[in-house]
């Protein structure tokens, strides 16, 4: 009995206070990934073992490694003059990198196979997954500092997803055949956004008209929450999911502030979970259950731990400043995605090296959303 | 050599003692990186590594045992270690409390 009771109060005692032993702070943890996610990119054969690890299992997530990587380190590139030289060399090997594989492998070398298993029904044939997250690192490279060469590849690509967004009744292009995505249609309207503000184009008409449309077609009636995915004529293939809609609410906070607020706001209250100092997301709220697949990654059940729902979430919660539910994330991030340090560099074990440039990218954004929303002064981008 | 009972100070030591090292052995083992299959990331590259998925799983739980259930044992062994003295305190009957001219 004696022992029952000890077992009790030291579990009393020790579980509240577990969290504090990690707390980090979040400008060496932003330090550590930036020196090893640029480090990837001087280390071929460093970079040649991440990546075979990630293809092994999802080929999306090489081509996400990089986006996310590239989108922090022009925000890294913003906030810190100094970093500038540095961030802007690694952002432009990295684009290269990805224009070339892709110019010479074709876009089905960053997809997954099933991509093949149909036809696009939009013409021309594109992946808004590509065409969306490569107009944003082309758009945010340019807001760091302009550089001639990206324009034209970044207005090319905007007027394609422009072009068979317009195509389709609820305004979203497929990423793979006959599925378009939220998180991917959001992100080409944030890069269509960067493009207004950089090169005077005006798609303020589209952003509105998708938003309105959105509303309308593209929320889920329980929740309120946009669907992850849909047909080209909006008949919605899943349910909310976390892996989707903290980086939609993110991207959207640049086209509808008010309407990006109310869904983070949803998805919080039906994705988070938190105790004794430690937070979470599930990957489905309380009321749609999906299938488990390659973005919620394995879910934990019991406490519905969702690892690419609770990474995106640092996304979401540090956009929206969401300082409470951030701290939370990072203690868990730290409790149990096994942080390992090296060289000045950090890597997070229980992930990859896209869990590790979303945290990142987590970590440095504000100044490149900020910089979108200033107005504009003579000269400046 | 007599094994102390799992709810004694001596014996929750032990297994916290028993837990560290298994643990220390594992993180020493490069068990560590084994945990991507979290994420559903195949630590070898080859997603139908059954064994890479084992090892990330025997980390896990090795882990979460150091982080938990050691510091857990060690105060409650720290807790009983410090009741018994009190009960075992000369002049202290059990259950007396009543009887104490203090009170």
């Amino acid at each position: 009995m004696l022992g029952l009771c000890a077992l009790l109060v030291a579990s009393a005692i020790w579980l509240p206070i577990v969290h504090l032993l990690f707390a980090r702070s979040a400008e060496r943890r932003a330090d550590q990934l930036a020196a090893r996610g640029t480090a990837l990119w001087v280390d071929a054969s460093l970079r040649e073992r991440e990546v075979a690890k990630m293809r092994g299992s999802n080929a999306e997530w090489d081509f996400m490694g990089r986006s996310f990587l590239v989108w922090a380190l022009a925000n890294r590139a913003l906030r810190e003059p100094a970093a500038a030289p540095r961030a802007l060399a690694a952002i432009d090997v990295i684009i290269d990198e990805t224009l070339r594989l892709e110019r010479e492998r074709g876009m089905y070398f960053f997809l997954m196979p099933y991509a093949r298993a149909g036809r696009f029904v939009v013409a021309p044939e594109a992946s808004q997954f590509l065409d969306g997250e490569i107009a944003l690192m082309l758009a945010m490279r340019r807001v760091v500092a302009e550089k001639p060469e990206y324009r034209a590849p970044l207005a090319a690509r905007v007027e394609r997803m422009a072009a068979r967004m317009k195509q389709s009744p609820v305004l979203s292009a497929e990423s793979y055949p006959d599925e378009c995505w939220t998180f991917c249609n959001t992100v080409a309207l944030a890069a269509m956004r960067l493009e207004d503000r950089l090169d005077g184009t005006d798609h303020a008409q589209l952003l509105a008209d998708w938003v309105k449309t959105a509303k309308r077609r593209l929320v889920d009636p329980k929740t309120g929450i946009l669907v992850s995915s849909y047909t080209v004529d909006g008949h919605h293939l899943d349910g909310p999911e976390g892996s989707s809609i903290w980086m939609a609410a993110h991207a959207l906070q640049i086209v509808d502030a008010e309407f990006a607020a109310d869904q983070y706001a949803r998805a919080r209250r039906e994705l988070r979970h938190s105790a004794l100092g430690f937070g979470w997301a599930g990957e489905w709220p309380a009321s749609w259950r999906g299938p488990r697949d390659v973005d919620s990654g394995p879910v934990i059940p019991l406490l519905d731990v969702s690892a690419g729902s609770s990474g995106l979430a640092l996304v979401g919660a540090a956009s929206f400043g969401d300082r409470a539910y951030l701290d939370e994330l990072r203690a868990t991030l730290e409790l149990a995605a096994f942080p390992i340090e090296r060289d000045g560099g950090l890597t997070y074990a229980a992930g990859n090296q896209v869990g590790d440039a979303v945290l990142l990218y987590a970590l440095e954004m504000g100044p490149m959303w900020r910089r979108v929303r200033e107005p504009i002064a003579r000269g400046a981008p | 050599m007599k094994r102390a009972p799992l709810l004694s100070p001596r014996g929750l030591v032990l297994r916290a003692a028993i837990v560290a090292l298994v643990f220390a052995l594992a993180h020493a083992a490069g068990l560590r990186a084994y945990t991507s299959i979290l994420s559903g990331t195949s630590p070898t590259g080859n997603a139908a590594d059954g064994w890479a998925a084992l090892l990330g799983c025997i980390y896990v739980l090795l882990y979460f045992a150091f982080i938990l259930a050691v510091p857990i044992a060690l105060i409650a062994a720290a807790l009983m270690a410090l009741a018994t003295r009190w009960l075992e305190r000369p002049g202290a009957k059990a259950g007396s409390a009543a009887n104490d001219p203090a009170l």
